[in-house]
C-alpha cells in the first residue's frame, strides 16, 4: 500500500457515516491521524490505550477489537501485528460496518507491507547474487583480469 | 461435586455446544451467572478490565457516561451493557460471553433483551 492509497482509504473512512476521527498508529509511530481532537487530547488518549494495551500483554492476552459506547460517542481499537487502529463515531449501530471496514484495511496493509518487503528482499538477493558473480572470478581465479594480482591462477589444461 | 454445580456445568457445556451467550449480571461488587463459579469469576475479571478501560477512556476523551464494551478475542466474544434502569449511584450491569464472534450488535441487543427480560 503506498503512502497515497494508505492516505485516500482512511481518509474515506474518516468520512464515512458518522465516523467522527481516525488514528492509526504502529506502537508508537503515528502514521495517519485525523482526529476532531487537540494534539494534548490526543496525547492523552494514545497513553491510555498504551496502558490497556500493556495491561492485556501483561495478563498475557490478545484481544484483536475492542468497543466502547459511551452516550457521547463510540470508540473502535483494532489491534493487528503492533500497530493500532481507532476509529471514533457517532452511531453507535455502525460498529460491525466499521470493523470489518478496518479488518479489510489492515489485511490490505499487511498484505503491501508483506509485498514490499519481499520485494526488498528479492532486490537485496539480486545485488548480493550479482556482487557474488563479480566476486566469482577472485574466488576461484579463473578471471582474465583477477582483482588480486597475487591469488593463484589455476593452471588451463 | 453438588448437585448445583453439576447442573450449572450442564448450563455451560450447552451453551458452548450451541454457541449460546451465556449471560451474567454484576453490581455491588458482585457477580451472578448461571454457568458455574469459575465462568461468573472468568466474567467478573473481564467486566473489571473493560469497565475500567472504558471509564479511563471515556473520562480522557469527554464521552460522558459508558452504555456499554465489547471485545473479540481469539473466537470469543466478552462484553457488558449498564442497566439503565437501575440506580446511577448504585449501577447494575448485565454482560455476556459466548465462544464465537457475534456481531457487535447483535450481541448488545441480546444483553439488553435479557436486561428487559
Amino acid at each position: 500500500m503506498t503512502p497515497e492509497s494508505l492516505i485516500a482509504t482512511l481518509g474515506s473512512m474518516r468520512h464515512a457515516g458518522s465516523v467522527f476521527g481516525v488514528l492509526f498508529s504502529n506502537g508508537t509511530e503515528e502514521i495517519f491521524s485525523d482526529l476532531a481532537y487537540s494534539p494534548e487530547r490526543v496525547e492523552v488518549m494514545v497513553s491510555v490505550l498504551d496502558d490497556i494495551i500493556a495491561y492485556f500483554d501483561q495478563e498475557g492476552r490478545n484481544p484483536d477489537i475492542l468497543s466502547f459506547c459511551y452516550d457521547g460517542g463510540n470508540l473502535l481499537l483494532v489491534l493487528l501485528k503492533g500497530h493500532r487502529l481507532v476509529v471514533l463515531h457517532h452511531h453507535a449501530d455502525e460498529v460491525d460496518f466499521i470493523a470489518k471496514a478496518a479488518g479489510s484495511f489492515l489485511k490490505d496493509y499487511f498484505t503491501g507491507e508483506a509485498v514490499r518487503s519481499w520485494d526488498a528482499s528479492k532486490e537485496a538477493d539480486d545485488l548480493h547474487q550479482h556482487q557474488r558473480g563479480g566476486d566469482m572470478p577472485q574466488n576461484t581465479g579463473m578471471s582474465d583480469h583477477p582483482a588480486d594480482p597475487s591469488a593463484p591462477i589455476s593452471p588451463a589444461r | 461435586m453438588a448437585e448445583g454445580e453439576e447442573s450449572e456445568n450442564e448450563v455451560l457445556k450447552e451453551a458452548l455446544e450451541r454457541g449460546e451467550i451465556r449471560f451474567f449480571t454484576a453490581g455491588r461488587g458482585s457477580a451472578s451467572g448461571k454457568s458455574g463459579r469459575e465462568d461468573t469469576a472468568r466474567f467478573a475479571e473481564n467486566l473489571m478490565t473493560l469497565q475500567e478501560c472504558a471509564i479511563l477512556l471515556g473520562e480522557q476523551l469527554g464521552m460522558h457516561a459508558v452504555a456499554s464494551a465489547t471485545l473479540y478475542e481469539k473466537s470469543e466474544t466478552v462484553g457488558f451493557c449498564f442497566d439503565q434502569n437501575s440506580n446511577p449511584q448504585d449501577p447494575h450491569v448485565a454482560g455476556g460471553m459466548v465462544n464465537r464472534r457475534m456481531s457487535f450488535r447483535e450481541f448488545n441487543r441480546s444483553i439488553r433483551d435479557f436486561i428487559d427480560r
